[in-house]
This record gives structure tokens, C-alpha cells and sequence, in this order.
């Protein structure tokens, strides 16, 4: 009996599928890559939900692009204030909860790497199973449902409500091979295009003043890389090599962005500075790193996928043969 | 001032130089010109004022920011209406409430305990069942023991060295930055840096 209820609703759901992507008269690639050029170049401000685990967090979001520069708000509306502001200069996260501490990186400007940019399909069908769902309201809005189930467990699937008329992500619902969440983000509210508070109107966003279109700092993406890898994930890829000076004891860092189409792995490597190594598996949120020291040299890896994948990229890696 | 000075900077600002290569990088600075010391006079009154140490002065900057910002349109934002000063605590309220009830309401759904109450076989195109439980996104048999033990064997960010965790913190940042944001966790890229902030 229950057989025969679960393929009859199977069967019910696969119909509702494959009239929602009817409707939606759209291919998931495309509303893909139309999600993956909003979230970048619309203006839009609003308050969504974060779950990791058992934290839930309010956050407040302000995103504006001009002329192709985005500058972006993220503040923190519940425990202790916190704040990420991107500039086109800098991204800097303020966590006043340690004395006022600053993490600061440059902004990638158009050196960013985007997995999702002008989708592949053909790489895409390669790791996941992508079909349209039913279609939804979310923050009081239409959207377009996406289910992207991952092929193994070697990375994460998506569940996504992408609003219908900007194509901006709503919900997002990232699940591990067991089908369990590891985190989701939902907005609870939701402005596009008009009446976007200015980012400027807030201390903290003097940064945001500094506009110097014309840094854009030229990146060693081409330096032939001291590390290879003797064997990748199936389905990821080499899409970016770099290099950056850290100081005259750390000398270069190299960092490998691999991609299966969606998500996406860093791989740093940089001279080991012995008493802050990373050992074994640390996480924040989706976030994972794993780091390990071969030699003289530190390794950690980054990204939202499967610790066992992160474990991949440590355990392949080596200098590259003189 | 060429990438690598560039860098230096950057690094000397976040104190991760050794006093050798700081005093490279102050030269660097001192050498690049006018402009350039500018630049790193503003980046150092952004870290006094971020540390509570320059409010006088930050609260000046800011205004000449806001006043030099006036005529910078909005990617089609229309004119802003005059602020009504009588509304804002109104206004305030309202998001407030607007924010505390969608917690109220949607926590209960996100935090859903997802261990053990899961069946194997549950649907994955049963839109209205997933989106009321976390716990089953897809079709398959649960294994929460198998989570559960990785999730026990990892530390959080929390848990690291505060020399560590900014490390990583800049390495999550390049990582977001340069490995692009595409919208498949939402739009915003760093939220984890943000909302994780405490244990």
C-alpha cells in the first residue's frame, strides 16, 4: 500500500515538474544563468532568514551595481552586530565582538570567476540532476522552483525559489547526500529596483566611497602553478590559478578554484607558518576547511561541499616535480 | 604603487607583516605619491574608527561622504521623498516587528529536528511537504548517525586561535570573491562570515 501511494504521488509529482517548467517556458539552465546575473548586477534590498545547523540569524541585506561595480550591506540583525561591506575597492567584515577586528580582502572586480556564468549544461548534467518543480510563493512573491540533486556525494544538492519576475534567489535550500539540510537562507521581505536605501547612509560605509574604477589589479591567473593534482572529484575542474604575496616569510600563496558548475572548491597553498596551521576539519555555517602540512608548505581547502570532497583535493595535491 | 607594494599594504594594515617588511611597506607607501597616502591615511581612519578610536572625527568624514554622495544616482531607484523625522520610530518598529515575526513563524519550520523522523521513500516532488520540513529534500533512506558523527568531529571556526580564524576569514573571503557568487546559496556570498558570528 505504501508502494503503490509513493509511486502514485512520484508519478503526481513528476507531472506537476514537468508542467511547472511548461509554464515557467524556460529551460533550468537558462533561469540559472538569469539568477546568476541578477544577484550581481540588480539593485535590491531586504531581510531574509540564515539556518546552519541549529543557529537561526536575521540578516539585513543593500546591494546596488552601477556600471557594472556592486557595492553591498550585509548586516547582522540578530546577536552581536555584525557587518560585511563590499566596496569596489575592498570586502571588509566588521566583528566588533573581538575589540573592533577587521577582516579585510580585495575585491576580485572583474577577476571573479563565476561557475555559473553563461551555464554549461552539458557540464552541469555531468554531477547533477536539474528539474523544475512546482512553483511557489515566497517573501509574498512568485517564484520559480528548482530541485538540482547531486548525481554522487561528492557535493551538495539545491532546492531553489528563484522570483519570477527578477530571477533573484528567494530561498535557497543546500542538502547533503543523506537529504538533510546543511543550511538554507529564505528572504522575508524583498525590494528590487526602487526605493533602495542608499549604502552610503551609514558609517561604516565610508569605505564604499573610495570608487576607483580603475584598480583593477592585474592577476597572476596564468603563473604556472608550483602544485598539481594527481587525480580531481569527478565532474570539477580547473578554472582559476593565482598567485598573491603574502610577506617575506610566507612568500607567494597559490590558490586553485575548481568548479563542477555549482559549487566551488579553493585550494591555498603557502609555506607553513607553524604555529597557526590548520589541522583537520573547521567549519563556519556551510563553510568547511581542511587543512594539512606537506613538507614546509600549509594546504587548506575551502568550500561548501563534502568534508570527504575537501578531503580529496588534501589528499591528491603535491609540488609539482622540478 | 605596483600589485606586490599594493599587497604589502594591505598586509601591513592587517598587522601581518614582520617589522622588515613593514618598514618596506611604509616606504612603499611614503614613495607612491601623494594620492597613495592619501588612500592609506583613509584606510587607517576606517580601522580608528571601526576601533572606536577616531568617532569625532569619523562622524565629519561620514557627513562629507553622505553630502559628496547626494547626486550619485540609484541603478532605477526614483528620487527619495523628504525622510518625515516622526516616522522613523515607526518605521522601526515595523521592521522590527516585521523581522521578530518572521522569526517567530519561521523558525519553527527551519529548526524542525530532523533526526529519525524522516522515512525512506518520501517525495521529491512533494513541494508542500518539503517546504514545511527541512528534513527530506529528496528521495532515499536517512542515515542521521553517519551526519551526526561528522558533524561532531568538526570544529568551529569559533574554536580556532583568533591568528587562525582571521586566516581563514580572508581565505573564505577570497574564496567567495574570486570563486564568484552565482545565487545557488543565495545572494549574498559571506553571509557565513556574518550570521556565525558566535558559537
Amino acid at each position: 500500500m505504501a508502494r503503490l501511494s509513493f509511486g502514485a504521488i512520484v508519478a503526481c509529482g513528476l507531472t506537476l515538474a514537468s508542467n511547472a517548467a511548461t509554464a515557467a517556458g524556460m529551460a533550468p539552465y537558462e533561469l540559472l544563468d538569469r539568477m546568476n546575473e541578477a544577484v550581481r548586477q540588480l539593485d535590491y534590498e531586504g531581510r531574509f532568514v540564515v539556518q546552519s545547523a541549529d543557529r537561526l540569524d536575521a540578516m539585513y541585506i543593500v546591494h546596488r551595481a552601477m556600471q557594472g561595480i556592486e557595492k553591498e550591506r550585509v548586516v547582522s540583525l540578530t546577536g552581536e552586530p555584525r557587518e560585511i561591506i563590499r566596496s569596489d575597492e575592498a570586502v571588509a567584515c566588521l566583528l566588533p565582538g573581538r575589540d573592533g577586528h577587521i577582516n579585510v580582502g580585495l575585491r576580485a572586480n572583474g577577476r571573479s570567476f563565476s561557475p555559473l556564468r553563461g551555464v554549461d549544461g552539458s557540464q552541469l548534467d555531468v554531477s547533477y540532476k536539474i528539474e523544475m518543480l512546482e512553483p511557489e510563493r515566497v517573501a509574498g512573491r512568485e517564484s520559480y522552483q528548482i530541485l538540482i540533486r547531486p548525481r554522487d556525494d561528492l557535493r551538495y544538492g539545491y532546492r531553489l525559489f528563484v522570483d519570477q519576475a527578477s530571477a533573484l534567489p528567494l530561498q535557497s535550500i543546500m542538502f547533503d547526500e543523506l537529504q538533510r539540510v546543511v543550511s538554507q537562507m529564505m528572504f522575508v521581505e524583498l525590494r528590487i529596483g526602487h526605493a533602495i536605501t542608499p549604502i552610503e547612509h551609514d558609517l561604516s560605509a565610508m569605505q564604499l566611497a573610495r570608487a576607483d574604477p580603475s584598480d583593477r589589479r592585474p592577476v597572476e591567473r596564468f603563473a604556472p602553478p608550483d602544485w598539481v593534482f594527481s587525480k580531481l572529484p569527478p565532474g570539477f575542474r580547473l578554472n582559476v590559478h593565482r598567485r598573491k604575496a603574502v610577506n617575506s616569510a610566507v612568500g607567494d600563496r597559490e590558490h586553485f578554484i575548481f568548479s563542477d558548475g555549482l559549487a566551488t572548491v579553493s585550494v591555498y597553498v603557502q609555506a607553513a607558518d607553524g604555529s597557526s596551521a590548520l589541522s583537520g576539519v573547521s567549519r563556519l555555517g556551510a563553510a568547511k576547511a581542511v587543512g594539512r602540512v606537506i613538507g614546509e608548505h600549509e594546504v587548506i581547502v575551502v568550500g561548501e561541499v563534502p568534508t570527504k570532497t575537501l578531503h580529496w583535493f588534501v589528499q591528491h595535491i603535491q609540488a609539482r616535480s622540478p | 604603487m605596483n600589485d606586490r607594494e599594493t599587497e604589502l599594504t594591505s598586509a601591513l594594515l592587517d598587522g601581518e607583516l614582520d617589522p622588515d617588511t613593514q618598514r618596506r611597506a611604509v616606504s612603499a607607501v611614503l614613495d607612491a605619491g601623494e594620492q597613495e597616502l592619501e588612500r592609506f591615511g583613509r584606510y587607517c581612519l576606517i580601522g580608528d574608527v571601526m576601533r572606536g578610536e577616531s568617532s569625532v572625527l569619523a562622524t565629519s568624514v561620514a557627513e562629507k561622504v553622505h553630502q559628496a554622495l547626494v547626486d550619485e544616482p540609484v541603478v532605477l531607484a526614483p528620487l527619495r521623498r523628504p525622510a518625515r523625522p516622526w516616522l522613523r520610530p515607526v518605521a522601526g518598529l515595523a521592521v522590527a516587528a516585521s523581522v521578530a515575526t518572521a522569526a517567530v513563524f519561521v523558525a519553527p519550520q527551519l529548526l524542525t529536528p530532523s533526526g529519525g523522523e524522516t522515512e525512506p521513500g518520501r517525495l521529491t516532488a512533494d513541494v508542500r511537504q518539503l517546504a514545511a520540513s527541512p528534513v527530506l529534500v529528496a528521495t532515499g533512506a536517512p542515515k542521521p548517525q553517519a551526519l551526526k558523527t561528522e558533524a561532531a568531529s568538526e570544529k568551529r571556526w569559533q574554536a580556532l586561535t583568533p591568528k587562525l580564524e582571521d586566516r581563514l576569514n580572508r581565505l573564505v573571503i577570497e574564496h567567495h570573491e574570486f570563486g564568484g557568487r552565482t545565487g545557488i546559496n543565495g545572494p549574498v556570498p559571506h553571509i557565513g562570515l556574518v550570521s556565525y558570528g558566535t558559537p
